[in-house]
């Protein structure tokens, strides 16, 4: 069963929950619930209490005070925004990651894609997928939130660049380096040794 | 470029949450959010009583009664010199208008009297 709502744009479903109507609430809760859910899981670490603590509140924000969206950006953009600095927040708070404002150092080495596709191929599907989240959940904030904004809720990287308000070469240069990171984690799956 | 794209496919592949994995949406949240909609909606508006009962328990502030006194004494001395003047040629100068409207009364009293004088020769 398809709601009035479901042909409605974000913007236009903001404009209806600032009037209190609940079904486009719902509409919009639908939209995106599950994917910042799974995006605070993963970003705090599989911490399910922590992670449904953050997206509360960050639905409370929306319903309190939905006047606060930007109009000019899409919602997508201001909602990731907004979740991106909810983690931010949380990050300083408990400092998990003490290094992540560091600034990111450029790195010139040249990504060897061909390694990582063989490594990937050569590994079960499961372990490289362990890998994969081991190096992911140990990376610093601003690379983490990168990387997962690009490769779990398939952003482009000008959204990226623009949820996270930095160039993107920052944003390029973030997922290079954490696939290097992931390289170095996946040495013993190189078929060339 | 082929490469990369491949890379993105895979790492997006296993970047996914199996359903297993899935994180769990407590209704309660969900709930609560909707009640919260729910008092966005604005009450239909009061009748003619209540507004009335509403208007006559307004909160006055003291900056709007400190305008309202201002406002007032404002307009006290803008009016009162001309008021003052009026008193003053009452009481104490000689008022051309009254001096005027006395002229007038004996020269009515005059006719008066030379319309009787005329009658009374009749």
């Amino acid at each position: 069963m398809t709601s009035k709502y479901s042909i409605l744009t974000d913007g236009e479903l903001m404009h209806f929950i600032q009037q209190g109507e609940v079904s486009a609430f719902d509409e919009l809760y639908l939209r995106y619930s599950r994917p910042l859910l799974r995006y605070f899981t993963r970003m705090l670490n599989y911490d399910k209490e922590k992670a449904e603590d953050a997206f509360h509140d960050l639905f409370l924000k929306i319903v309190e005070k939905p006047e606060q969206f930007d109009k000019s950006k899409s919602f997508k953009t201001w909602i990731y925004s907004s979740a991106y600095n909810a983690s931010k927040n949380y990050y300083k708070h408990i400092e998990i990651v003490k290094d992540a404002l560091e600034e990111m150092k450029q790195t010139e080495d040249i990504l060897d894609e061909k390694f990582l596709l063989t490594a990937a191929a050569k590994m079960d599907a499961d372990s490289f997928k362990k890998s994969l989240a081991n190096v992911v959940d140990a990376l610093p904030l601003e690379k983490k939130t990168t990387f997962i904004l690009r490769y779990q809720e398939d952003r482009s990287i000008v959204e990226i660049a623009e949820i996270m308000e930095c160039t993107e070469g920052t944003v390029k240069s973030r997922i290079h380096y954490t696939l290097k990171t992931l390289s170095e984690k996946l040495t013993i799956y190189n078929p060339l040794i | 470029m082929d490469k990369k794209h491949e890379l993105d496919d895979i790492l997006k592949k296993h970047m996914e949450f199996s359903d297993d994995e899935q994180p769990e949406l407590n209704p309660a949240i969900q709930n609560e959010l909707r009640k919260k909609v729910q008092l966005r909606k604005k009450q239909p508006k009061a009748g003619i009583i209540n507004n009335l009962l509403h208007w006559l328990t307004l909160d006055i502030k003291l900056y709007q009664a400190g305008l309202a006194m201002f406002l007032l004494v404002f307009i006290f001395f803008a009016v009162s010199p001309s008021g003052t003047r009026i008193q003053n040629i009452g009481s104490n100068a000689i008022n051309p208008d009254t001096t005027l409207a006395s002229k007038s009364n004996s020269f009515k009293q005059d006719r008066f009297l030379v319309k009787n004088f005329s009658v009374s020769i009749n």
